[in-house]
């Protein structure tokens, strides 16, 4: 059994919209209740449109967020029950990469300072080791310790994710919230990225949790996968399983659009008629039924609950048995 | 064919870019040139006035330029060149002290708003409301009726409204910088507030503030002026730029030079910071839409 390194449980997270003149208490119930553990060493996907309360989870994890209820566990240890000490313990052991490498890079530090700032934050070495740490650092992600003294806006796109990358790698942290890294890169860049975070995964024993919306990187990069759609779990299992047998027609919906480079393999498409709910007021019953090709009666009123049809693939759905 | 696409990548820090940029803007750099004169000419006032600007010669009352007088002399037989050279002290005494005093106060205060949010942000901008809702002049005259007319009260007068300005543009540029993900990075990686203000929001916040307190210049020596002429600012005998022009009126048909340099001084000086300021902006534009 392999030691679990991240652990959520029940996690809600509603925003409020209320200031001091106008209060209006509707909450947006971003995430509405997700558990799901991760394996050290693993990586773990979590796939959905955008609005789905993807990149929330992940926020929630690095505590960049307070829960509405739920906890989580880091190592076993809860996450947001820890004092400003403990948290700051925690911050140099899990780390964060961001979608556009254009706004996640000061623009103002050079990528030396970027780089060496995790370091300066948390007190480790003196200036010169810092320095050597930081070429250290550009070496491991590809690029040349010279251009430390450059600015972000020197580089190119791809490059620039490197320079985040580094920066999250500075801490010799053990687990990476990865927020659709690869998503603003071109192709030929995505797969570059890509590999290197498997390589780094390799070398260093990462463990990932992978935020992303697009399919086949998910599909290359993660040991197990969990679809979400309006703030919930709806499908959630090892690879294989959901990409061979997705259960779930949400899923099934998605896989029917990732693009296939071969023209001759004919495949279904299921089109999905209207747009995701308001995650405001979501639907009663299964959160998908509004969109949903099968909906039956009780779909509308019965919220269906995650349930294990073998080999640990979780589905939430009536009628995916 | 193919077209040849050359790329100009621009290379170096932002701020050598920006003095790069500033280069190319002949208008701002007059305005430049022009300002570091002054800045000159008031620092060695007492080397560059051939008279004593308050020495009184009843015998060259009202002399026109020439006569042994650079620009000619005023009613009371004083150097009108050496009042304008020791005048530009004041000018842009007031011009610094105010900017300085309104864009740290406005500055700091807008952060704070911008970056707290809630019930903090709500209490100031509402101040800031109420403040904008007073026609600043009236204030000015208000302030110095009550705490009597000096050139101390008239600087606390146009400091009391002029942080407003900063203030607001600078809550909304935090705003928008605070929900970037270099913010986020550097929240994630366990940075203090104080390091968060400091490195990575208010130095991406700074380029507007910069051709605000420009233009402010301009506009703060423009006022104090104003003010003067109505008396209610700098006090006889001291020489000022706008209670020169004061004095003038009354002579304006016999002795138009009095009115004409004094105007003509505060004239240039306020060209000179709306042009550096246009240029400033021009120059800090590519990365303010960067930034926004």
């Amino acid at each position: 059994m392999q030691e679990i390194l991240v652990e959520a449980k029940n996690l809600k997270k509603h925003f409020h919209s209320n200031s001091f003149f106008s209060r209006r208490d509707k909450a947006v119930h971003a995430v509405d209740g997700i558990s799901f553990s991760i394996p050290r060493g693993e990586t773990f996907g979590l796939v959905g449109e955008s609005g789905c309360g993807k990149s929330t989870t992940g926020r929630l994890l690095l505590r960049l967020l307070e829960p509405t209820a739920g906890e989580a566990f880091f190592r076993g240890r809860s996450i947001f029950d820890l004092g400003k000490k403990e948290l700051q313990k925690l911050r140099r052991e899990m780390q964060v990469i961001f979608q556009d490498p254009f706004s996640s890079l000061n623009m103002r530090m050079n990528v030396g300072d970027i780089i060496s700032e995790p370091l300066e934050i948390h007190g480790i070495g003196g200036k010169r080791e810092r320095k050597e740490k930081v070429s250290e650092l550009m070496k491991l992600v590809g690029l040349s310790p010279g251009h430390a003294g450059r600015f972000p806006h020197e580089f190119s796109g791809g490059q620039r994710q490197r320079v985040g990358i580094a920066r999250a790698l500075a801490l010799n942290p053990l687990f990476i919230v990865a927020d659709e890294p690869v998503s603003s890169l071109d192709v030929s860049m995505r797969a570059q990225i890509l590999n290197l975070m498997k390589d780094l995964q390799e070398r260093l024993g990462l463990t990932y949790l992978f935020i992303a919306h697009d399919l086949s990187t998910v599909r290359f990069l993660c040991d197990s996968v969990a679809v979400m759609y309006l703030g919930k779990i709806v499908e959630m299992g090892p690879n294989e399983c959901i990409f061979k047998a997705p259960r779930h027609p949400y899923t099934q919906t998605l896989l029917a659009a990732v693009t296939i480079p071969d023209p001759e393999i004919k495949r279904s498409r299921i089109m999905l008629s209207g747009e995701m709910p308001s995650p405001t007021d979501p639907p009663p019953g299964c959160r998908f039924h509004t969109r949903c090709p099968h909906a039956a009666d009780q779909c509308k009123t019965i919220e269906p609950e995650l349930k294990d049809v073998g080999n640990g693939h979780m589905v939430s759905c009536h009628l995916a048995w | 064919m193919h077209d040849l696409v050359i790329k100009i990548v621009e290379s170096g820090p932002p701020f050598l870019e920006m003095i790069k940029r500033l280069k190319k803007h002949k208008l701002a750099i007059t305005g430049l040139v022009i300002i570091t004169a002054l800045c000159f000419i008031a620092l060695f006032a007492p080397l560059i006035a051939p008279h004593d600007p308050d020495k009184l010669h009843l015998a060259h009352r009202l002399l026109s330029p020439g006569d042994g007088y650079l620009m000619g002399t005023d009613n009371l037989g004083r150097c009108l060149f050496s009042r304008l050279v020791f005048g530009s002290r004041i000018t842009l005494l007031v011009g610094f002290f105010v900017v300085a005093i309104t864009s740290t106060v406005g500055v700091a205060l807008g952060a704070i708003a911008g970056y707290r949010g809630g019930i903090i942000d709500e209490i100031i901008m509402r101040c800031v409301d109420v403040l904008l809702a007073f026609p600043g002049i009236i204030l000015a005259l208000v302030i110095a009726g009550i705490l009597g007319p000096s050139l101390f009260n008239i600087m606390f007068a146009m400091s009391v409204i002029g942080w407003t300005g900063y203030a607001r543009v600078v809550r909304g540029a935090v705003l928008s910088v605070k929900e970037r993900e270099f913010v986020e990075a550097a929240r994630s990686l366990g940075a203090s507030d104080s390091r968060i203000m400091f490195r990575h929001i208010l130095p991406n916040v700074m380029a507007p503030v910069i051709v605000m307190a420009t233009l402010g210049m301009a506009h703060v020596i423009l006022a104090a002026a104003a003010l003067s002429f109505m008396g209610l600012g700098v006090q006889p005998p001291d020489a000022e730029w706008g209670s020169m022009l004061n004095a003038g009126r009354l002579f304006m048909r016999t002795a138009p030079h009095m009115t004409v340099f004094p105007g003509l001084a505060i004239m240039i000086t306020v060209l000179a910071f709306n042009f550096l300021g246009d240029g400033l902006r021009d120059a800090l534009d590519p990365w303010l839409k960067e930034t926004g």
